[in-house]
């Protein structure tokens, strides 16, 4: 006989209501009881129950259709995992309760193994049930499902659960009332802290911005001053979603909302005044703009849209002027493939007002702009069948007859009018990478009050340095060093000597350090470091970052890409390249560094390294680390 | 054509660049650059097999004799103002009536080619080659003797016409029958320069015999001593007096008259032949030859995905000593060389860079000359074909090659995602995401921090090689004969190959593996190319260096996979170079004959490479 079961938790319900009256719920009209130890000594439509006994199947689409201790199998209701006197568990983890191998319940007395926490009595490696269940639901943990349950009252970061829930097991969904209790939800894994990746000093204490790549926040650590450098709190700046529901310890990261919401920080930079608020420029993603958020001393956030537009701020940077005003540079890349075709713009946000509040409060001044136009692609597109696209000349790429003629051609070419020609090819389809001036860039306000900015363009492959006259922006174009034709990129800006301005940036040909100074209106290039080490060249200017010591030397990091290391510079000037050292990690290091002074001789500089696991998961780790540096 | 292929044949075409109209190279001469510790000596050597010598030979006769103004018959017409100057010939005394400053002038000679003959000199060191006449008749078609005379008391002179005097009225009338002999010495100066001396053997004069005839209107018949008589100085050319007693001393005059002429005769012909080319020039020369072109002109996708080297290849060569002898019926031209270029920075580790090593290297005796060799058309067919000249280069020569070509940085590549999706005709695209699959997490790695909308999947990657060109480490080459191919393995030890992929805006390494890679090719004479086809390339050794971003990553097992498909796709086609023999050869040998390539093979014991040619009179061709 087989018997159709109602939703399980219709039957559950059923029975908890009349469970008195219950008497045929999901049983069918007993046959005589039939002794077994496995299906094969049952009638057809019959199993062998954990009890030892033929039971007829009930039919189910899914195992919500079963009862707890079940699981639909092939359209008929299974036990999970039977056991009794004659068949035990086998996982040590588990016992045998009420005919299933349950797992072993947890408590603080048995803690669970590494990697899991005990929540709702069981060891998981995450919140079951999703950290929350409906209203009118709650969690039964050891199927992770949600199922009907009376209404319980349960804090924010704690989760309504069957505490009884392997009593409701069984087969033949035992008519067992049910138990709810609230058990504290463990706080959510931490998000994947990557670049790009801010550090500042306030006060007492050491502040790193980053972007949250799991959760598409910019997030904020703070870290105790000295060595080894504690993380003291984790603070979302933007990205949190308003109104999710919370599914981990609220007083764990993102207050245990798990929900991405909007995608924020893939940019951004940020800067402290000098009482003690912090100003952040970001990226949205989901929102294809620019925001700003300012962080009081006293721990207020306000975080607001100033602008928006196709790809604006995928590149930022943030300063302060003379009197604590913040001012924005953010880019736009050119799209040369859209309809009409967009050129990359550079454009300044000067707050009015300090903090600035709402996006009236800034003025938006323009910088420059660069139009991109692509190679036209060879032939113009596909060729006609039977013909193929060839060279004729240099840039001069036509559709030709394809022959057979040939011999077989090379690879690259092919058989063109009883000749190998080589074969025209339009660009692969790649990942682009931001095109236009304001790729990378930077933006300082110097001693003198004077607003100067840089920014590398990745299509004329150059530095352009802009100061701020009146409303205009000056454009010097500062020639790359000799033997190169693209650098400029990573560039970072600082004041030297005198006032003088100074950018350090790469030399992306020839994977080198460039330190460029201004003499008599005009940019000079020399090389601090050429990347020449005794096991050959090493492509050493990536990610800069500069400090200036108040005796005028410099202290730069930047990065090896070639063995993914930090490398430190120290005491650089101009004709001085200053003294080396690797700060060799594992993994991939020396991501987005960022210095900060914290003493006469203290130093710190953060940078984040990059893990590629086994498994393929990538992380990151954000590491601060002490530098002693008295000027030299 | 690539005609600068003419270089891979290193001994003539070093000859052929010692001339100043070198064609075949680029730029004026200049100071070798090629250290002298890097000469291989009797790196190369030229063989010419007395079948090749043969044909030449013929030419030079063919030549002798339009030089010396022979007709089709044999008979060249020797104008002895023409090619020894106006000046009348002075003999040694007078004789007869001719008391003194006698002399011949308006000799107009015939010579009887037919029995010159040309030879090598077995055993002649340096090198001669003779060339003989045997029994040679030279008869007079004008000529004129002259003296000083004393004629009734007056002093005065006279002068009469020279005539055949042996079987003088017959198609057989002479002058004279001689012998001679004639040696081109092939020398070398201490300046390294070729001096093909021209050495006259004493001629043998097996008979002489003349007449003279009065001709008034000869100058000394003139000067009417005697008015009556106007002409009776000149009397005497009709008395058999003077003829008997000038016999004697024109004989004596003969044969140094006849070694001018084969001195002149000699040096003309080493002009014609060797003019503008070899004689008189410099030996010890260097060519530079820049590889890369080359490829690309073979093959220019392949030619892209090369480093750009820091300098040319340099070819040096210069005479051994004793470079050239004749030994076993063959001429032989040796020629210490050495191959030498720049070093790039890449690939070059400051003061590891000793090249004393090549001239060490052992190597066997140059091999026998194969009469022929077996020859691939282009169509397929094969036949054995005579051998004329052989090249032999030694291999540790082609040792110190790679040694150079890695120095110079043209293995020095990085080869991105779009220059192999260029080169492989889009079939290749070979990107973070494909990556992905063998380095699961790559493709995340990519996405990080790149342009809005990018997954990574389509980050391109790059493959960074740095070669290391330590002569420690030669042998490089090993070198093998096959059926129908010569298989040459070449070890690249210590290769440092890099993947990086595109991140965050910059080449981040992923991996550094240090690699013993076998590369393996076979090369084949086909028709007027060599053909150079990659076999594979075998994975020897595999090592991850440096500190890389994926240490866990089974390179050892991706590392033969990679190379597979660069084998299958990169390099699944042959490469053939033309090579212009002809050009070459014109350029040392002036001469209307054509040069073929037959064949090339790796002597047993793989320390030579030989390569074969046949040669040919160029049909309709004249010297």
């Amino acid at each position: 006989m087989i018997q159709m079961r109602g939703g399980y938790t219709q039957i559950l319900w059923m029975c908890l209501g009349f469970w008195g009256l219950c008497l045929g719920c999901g049983e069918p009209d007993p046959p005589p009881p039939l002794h077994c130890s496995s299906a094969s000594q049952c009638p057809s439509r019959y199993h062998c129950s954990p009890k030892g006994v033929c039971t007829a199947d009930v039919l189910c689409q899914s195992d919500g259709d079963c009862c707890l201790a079940e699981r639909c199998e092939a359209g008929v209701c299974r036990t999970r995992q039977a056991c009794g006197d004659a068949a035990q568990c086998l996982d040590p983890a588990t016992e045998c309760r009420f005919g299933i191998c349950a797992p072993r319940p947890c408590e603080a007395s048995s803690p669970c193994a590494a990697g899991l926490g005990c929540v709702a009595g069981v060891c998981v490696a995450k919140a079951p049930c999703g950290g929350s269940c409906p209203a009118g639901q709650a969690c039964a943990p050891r199927i992770d499902r949600c199922v009907a349950a009376p209404s319980v009252a349960c804090m924010p970061g704690q989760l309504a659960y069957f505490t009884n829930e392997i009593e409701l097991m069984p087969e033949g969904c035992a008519a067992v009332p049910p138990e709810l209790g609230c058990a504290a939800l463990p706080p959510l894994a931490a998000g994947d802290r990557a670049p790009p990746g801010v550090l500042l000093s306030k006060g007492g204490e050491l502040l790193h911005l980053a972007y949250d790549r799991t959760y598409g926040d910019a997030v904020l650590a703070r870290y105790g001053n000295s060595p080894p450098f504690p993380q003291k709190s984790l603070q979302i700046i933007s990205g949190l979603p308003e109104g999710a529901p919370v599914v981990a310890a609220v007083d764990g990261p993102r207050g245990g909302v798990a929900v991405p919401g909007p995608d924020r920080g893939s940019a951004l930079a940020a800067a402290v005044d000098a009482g003690g608020g912090l100003h952040v420029a970001l990226r949205d993603d989901s929102a294809d703009g620019l925001r700003y958020a300012h962080l009081g001393s006293g721990g207020n956030l306000i975080e607001y849209p100033i602008a928006q537009g196709p790809g604006l701020a995928t590149r930022v940077a943030l300063t302060l002027s003379a009197t604590g005003l913040p001012i924005i540079a953010a880019f736009s890349p050119a799209d040369p493939s859209a309809s009409p075709p967009r050129a990359a713009r550079l454009t300044a946000y000067l707050a009015k007002t300090s903090p600035p509040l709402t996006s009236n409060d800034w003025t938006a001044s323009e910088i420059d702009t660069e139009s991109v136009i692509l190679p036209p692609v060879p032939c113009g597109g596909p060729c006609p069948s039977g013909q193929v696209c060839i060279w004729h000349s240099p840039g001069a790429a036509k559709c030709s007859p394809q022959s057979t003629a040939c011999a077989p051609c090379l690879p690259g070419q092919v058989c063109s009018a009883g000749q190998c020609r080589t074969t025209a090819l339009a660009p692969p389809p790649l990942d682009a990478e931001l095109l236009g001036r304001g790729a990378s860039l930077d933006l300082r306000v110097l001693q003198n009050g004077q607003l100067v900015a840089a920014a590398y363009s990745s299509h004329s492959r150059d530095l352009a340095i802009y100061r701020r006259v009146g409303a205009l922006w000056q454009k010097t174009i500062a020639a790359p060093p000799q033997g190169s034709q693209d650098a400029g990129r990573f560039v970072r800006l600082a004041e030297g000597l005198q006032g003088q301005l100074w950018a350090v940036a790469e030399d992306s040909q020839r994977g080198r350090l460039v330190l460029w100074r201004e003499e008599g209106g005009v940019w000079k290039a020399e090389i601090i470091d050429s990347g020449d080490r005794s096991d050959g060249h090493h492509r050493v200017g990536a990610d800069v970052a500069v400090a200036r010591h108040p005796f005028g030397n410099l202290l730069i990091a930047h990065q090896d890409t070639r063995r993914a290391d930090l490398l430190l510079r120290k005491g650089v000037l101009p004709g001085k390249p200053g003294a080396l050292q690797t700060a060799a990690m594992p993994g991939a290091a020396g991501f987005s560094p960022s210095l900060v002074q914290i003493g006469s001789k203290a130093w710190v500089v953060a940078a984040i390294t990059a893990v590629l696991e086994p498994s393929g998961a990538l992380t990151h780790r954000v590491e601060l680390r002490e530098l002693i540096w008295a000027g030299e | 054509m690539l005609k600068r292929w003419g270089a891979l044949l290193l001994p003539l075409a070093l000859v052929a660049c010692g001339g100043q109209s070198c064609s075949g190279c680029d730029g004026p001469l200049t100071k070798p650059q090629a250290p002298d510790q890097l000469l291989i000596k009797q790196a190369t050597q030229f063989r010419m097999t007395q079948h090749g010598f043969d044909v030449i030979a013929a030419n030079l006769v063919a030549l002798l004799k339009v030089l010396l103004g022979a007709g089709p018959g044999g008979q060249a017409q020797i104008d002895v103002a023409k090619l020894l100057g106006p000046q009348p010939l002075k003999f040694s005394s007078g004789f007869g009536l001719f008391k003194g400053s006698a002399g011949a002038r308006n000799l107009v000679l015939t010579l009887d080619l037919a029995s010159l003959k040309i030879d090598l000199v077995e055993g002649s060191n340096p090198a001669r080659i003779r060339i003989g006449f045997e029994k040679a008749q030279i008869g007079v078609v004008q000529g004129v003797v002259f003296g000083a005379t004393s004629f009734a008391g007056l002093e005065s002179d006279a002068a009469c016409h020279l005539k055949n005097g042996l079987q003088s009225g017959s198609p057989q009338a002479r002058l004279a029958t001689v012998s001679g002999a004639m040696d081109l010495v092939l020398g070398v100066d201490a300046g390294g320069k070729l001096q093909v001396q021209v050495q006259v053997q004493k001629p043998v004069i097996h008979e002489i015999g003349f007449t003279l005839a009065k001709d008034c209107g000869l100058t000394e018949c003139t000067d009417k001593v005697l008015l009556e008589s106007a002409c009776l100085e000149c009397e005497l050319c009709a008395t058999g007096k003077l003829a008997s007693d000038a016999a004697s001393v024109l004989k004596d005059a003969l044969g140094p008259l006849l070694t001018q002429v084969m001195e002149l005769a000699g040096n003309l012909l080493v002009q014609q032949v060797l003019a503008s080319t070899i004689n008189g020039k410099p030996l010890d020369i260097e060519i530079p030859l820049d590889v890369r072109d080359l490829v690309a002109q073979a093959a220019p996708p392949l030619a892209e995905l090369l480093g750009e080297p820091a300098g040319p290849l340099r070819l040096r060569g210069r005479p051994a000593p004793q470079a050239f002898v004749v030994q076993d019926q063959a001429l032989q031209a040796r020629l210490d060389a050495a191959v030498f270029a720049p070093a790039h920075p890449c690939a070059v580790e400051p003061g590891l860079d000793a090249t004393a090593v090549f001239a060490l290297l052992p190597s066997g005796p140059p091999p026998p000359l194969p009469a022929q060799m077996l020859a691939f058309a282009q169509d397929g067919s094969q036949m054995q074909r005579p051998v004329d000249i052989a090249l032999l280069l030694r291999r540790t020569a082609v040792d110190e090659a790679v040694w150079s070509l890695l120095r110079s940085g043209l293995l020095c590549m990085a080869v991105d995602t779009q220059a192999l999706y260029q080169v492989s005709g889009g079939k290749l695209l070979v990107t973070a995401g494909v990556l992905d699959l063998a380095l699961p997490g790559v493709r995340q790695l990519a996405a990080s921090g790149a342009a809005l909308g990018a997954t990574g999947a389509g980050a391109p990657l790059r493959i960074a090689v740095t070669p290391r060109a330590r002569p420690q480490d030669a042998p490089w080459v090993s070198l093998a004969q096959e059926a129908s191919e010569t298989a040459v393995t070449v070890r690249l030890g210590g290769l440092q190959v890099a993947v990086e992929a595109r991140v965050r805006e910059r080449w981040l390494t992923l991996v550094e593996l240090a690699i013993d890679a076998h590369v393996e090719a076979g090369l084949q004479v086909l028709g007027p190319q060599i053909k150079l086809q990659v076999r594979k390339i075998d994975i020897a050794s595999l090592q991850v260096v440096g500190d890389p971003v994926a240490p866990h990553a089974d390179w050892a097992a991706l590392a033969p996979t990679v190379a597979q498909v660069a084998v299958s796709l990169l390099l699944a086609q042959p490469l053939k170079f033309d090579v212009d023999v002809q050009a070459a050869l014109q350029q040392v040998l002036n001469l209307p004959i054509g040069a073929e390539l037959v064949g090339l093979q790796a002597a047993p014991g793989g320390d030579w490479l030989l390569l074969g040619l046949a040669l040919q009179p160029l049909a309709g061709g004249s010297p």
